[in-house]
């Protein structure tokens, strides 16, 4: 049969977006081999999607310079700026460096994107200026930004509505914040305090760290002082070390160990005596995270317990054996025919909070494995995980993924670019995987805060679900017939086969994982986000 | 410290060889493998081998047709061990991709600027839709949520497109052939 250009197109296109039914691609390795003319289209149309491409890819750099954001160094990542950091990654290459070898791929990628005059700066960038070390009893103005614990912040607005948090800053300043305060990070070395009371410690490394308010800027020359900024008599109080006070119109004032100012007037002479009482917030904070940690320690075990008596958790790791273990028990109530996961490589360390047990896992060794027998026309997958780096030589990274490419494998990863991919393989030869993939997750931003991931995957109502942190991320329609079966499983890992011959890629995840269940109903949204409570 | 090696001449010459032929490499692969992001997967994995290979690279050949026998192998290699491996082409028809595709890329720049005209040519919603599509890796369905749109259409809407596109630059060769 004579193929149209129009058959002809639509094949090529779903072979290039990997849309293409397995009949399709039969009919397709049928037309290229018979047919020379076809084959000739088929290259040309290649050339076609690289120019798309590459226009796309110069079009978003020419937009994002633009603007005028996020690529600090794009101007000059010309060729020979480029060419050079080639080369200074090369001398490592031929050391054999793995580090080398990963810079050397980032080189090789930035290298593709080069097609016009401008390449896209290889290196990864961020724009935050501190983090958020701390934290009890958090309650944040919705309408500007709510920080996650560990969050990197970036400059702007954070209004504190009440509990205390401690924010460090990436030159080394500590501050601790008592809300109701307004805070505004500026830079790595200055932040402007509206109101609010808060606890500085500035140390060596971090001198000169200067806080602006609306009475005055303050330039610590390596301290520890406290500020309370209230309406009626705003004070500074040093505890230890110097303070620069710069009020308008009034000559510098220096504050010394065990002094305090009042503000509320430029050169008001009301001297006081530093109290350090007033400023407890700080110092209390280690025994109340301490005691937050606790209590959410208990609450996890009490909602542990019911959810490991849900007659549908077939497989609950809760990740509390004993020290030293390398078995992670089953805890589900109905988990019967499920036997406990066998540990390969990864370390314990410590979940959540003190207390909860956690697996570390961070070579290509580290996995747990796991025997999921059974069939699952419903199901969700869910974990508790800290993911600490992705790399952009390896193109997934496993939660929890079946050994091979075997029909009804499931294969829930998050891949290269911070998505997570949940794949069920449709056949195994020819190797068809019918992959849902969510929008991107994890950015680096995300790297070590601990994340609640969900999926589930619900035949009957012909739908899979993406959750991130309790909240639903994206659905879609699924695509096969095939009934998942996990079989022999990792998590954390991938392996190929059992007797698998060479070298096989690698799917190991690098982070901490304190909690896994596998479901076989499809929770709903409201179920998954008290799960993730 | 990787910031004070000193390059030696023979990785400076490798560099800039593959330098000089990483985008026909790409193209090389992309026929046999069928999409963007395979084809620069493999090459990664090609260029290791072929660095580790360098040693034996005679200067007085071409330097493609040298590398482009790895990066043949490494695709052969992808396909077999992908872990989410897709449909593939079989052995007998990758060698006749391969062994045609070399003498084609010689058209290869000349379609590349033809496309680039073409592109210019189309309304800016169009030029948009290309650009989302092509930057998100070709998820249709969450660049169709995004624009709320029905994922089917969208899908459709861009494929006219890039017939269009292949269109206009078949024409654009032809006329300055």
């Amino acid at each position: 049969m004579k193929p149209n250009d129009q058959e002809v197109h639509r094949l090529f296109v779903g072979k290039a977006d990997r849309t293409i039914t397995p009949e399709e691609h039969e009919r397709l390795s049928e037309l290229l081999k018979n047919s020379a003319e076809v084959r000739s289209q088929w290259f040309a149309f290649q050339d076609a999607e690289a120019a798309l491409l590459a226009w796309s890819q110069r079009e978003a750099l020419r937009r994002e310079k633009g603007v005028g954001f996020a690529l600090p160094g794009a101007e000059q990542a010309i060729l020979p700026a480029r060419r050079g950091g080639g080369l200074r990654y090369l001398g490592t290459l031929a050391a054999g460096i793995v580090i080398g070898l990963a810079a050397w791929s980032i080189w090789l990628r930035s290298a593709e994107r080069a097609t016009g005059n401008l390449t896209a700066q290889s290196e990864a960038t961020t724009s935050s200026v501190a983090v958020l070390a701390r934290g009890v009893n958090l309650e944040w103005d919705p309408a500007l930004a709510v920080p996650a614990m560990n969050a990197p912040l970036q400059p702007g607005v954070l209004r504190l509505k009440s509990g205390v948090a401690e924010i460090e800053f990436f030159r080394g300043a500590r501050l601790c914040v008592e809300g109701p305060a307004e805070i505004q990070l500026v830079s790595s070395g200055e932040a402007f305090c509206r109101y609010g009371r808060f606890s500085a410690h500035v140390p060596p490394q971090a001198r000169g760290f200067r806080i602006g308010t609306p009475k005055g800027d303050i330039v610590d020359l390596g301290t520890d002082f406290g500020l309370d900024l209230n309406e009626t008599s705003p004070e500074l109080h040093v505890f230890k070390g110097e303070v620069e006070l710069h009020q308008p119109k009034t000559a510098m004032r220096m504050l010394t160990t065990g002094t305090a100012a009042g503000l509320e007037q430029p050169g008001s002479t009301r001297t006081l005596v530093a109290n350090a009482a007033a400023f407890t917030f700080s110092r209390d904070l280690d025994a109340r995270v301490t005691a937050s940690g606790r209590e959410a320690f208990d609450r996890w075990l009490e909602a542990s317990a019911r959810w490991n008596a849900d007659p549908d958790v077939r497989l609950r790791l809760d990740f509390q054996d004993e020290k030293g273990a390398r078995s992670l028990r089953n805890v589900a109530a109905n988990g019967g025919n499920i036997a406990a996961g066998t540990i390969v490589g990864g370390n314990w360390t410590e979940g959540r909070w003190p207390g909860k047990g956690a697996l570390q896992f961070r070579s290509v060794s580290d996995r747990v494995r796991l025997n999921l027998p059974g069939e699952y026309r419903q199901f969700t997958l869910a974990a508790w995980v800290q993911l600490h780096s992705l790399s952009t030589r390896q193109s997934q990274s496993s939660l929890c993924m079946s050994q091979g490419i075997e029909a009804g494998g499931i294969h829930w990863q998050v891949l290269h670019d911070g998505s997570l991919c949940l794949g069920i393989v449709a056949s195994s030869r020819p190797s068809v995987t019918d992959d849902y993939i969510s929008p991107v997750v994890f950015t680096r931003e995300r790297f070590g805060q601990w994340t609640h991931l969900a999926a589930v995957f619900d035949m009957p109502a012909r739908e899979v679900r993406f959750y991130v942190n309790g909240e639903r991320l994206s659905r879609h329609a699924i695509k096969g017939s095939v009934v998942p079966k996990p079989a022999l499983a990792e998590l954390g890992n991938w392996m190929p086969s059992a007797d698998y011959p060479g070298s096989h890629p690698v799917r190991n995840f690098v982070g901490i994982m304190d909690d896994f269940s596998l479901c076989a109903r499809a929770l709903s949204d409201g179920e998954v986000r008290k799960l993730a409570q | 410290m990787p910031d004070s090696a000193e390059p030696s001449p023979a990785s400076e010459q490798f560099i800039t060889l593959l330098n000089a032929s990483h985008g026909r490499l790409l193209g090389f692969l992309r026929v046999m493998l069928g999409n963007s992001a395979d084809a620069e997967d493999v090459l990664q994995r090609a260029s290791m081998t072929i660095w580790r290979k360098f040693v034996e690279y005679d200067p007085s050949r071409d330097f493609f047709a040298w590398a482009s026998s790895f990066a043949f192998y490494e695709a052969k290699n992808f396909q077999r061990t992908a872990a989410r491996s897709r449909l593939h082409f079989d052995d007998e028809l990758l060698q006749r991709l391969a062994d045609e595709r070399v003498p084609d890329l010689e058209h290869r720049d000349a379609r590349l600027a033809a496309m680039d005209r073409c592109i210019e040519e189309l309304d800016a919603p169009s030029r948009e839709l290309v650009r989302e599509f092509y930057l998100n890796n070709t998820d249709v369905a969450t660049l169709a949520e995004r624009l709320g749109r029905a994922p089917q259409t969208l899908y459709n809407k861009l494929n006219t497109l890039r017939r269009l596109l292949g269109e206009c630059m078949k024409r654009r060769l032809t006329q300055e052939a």
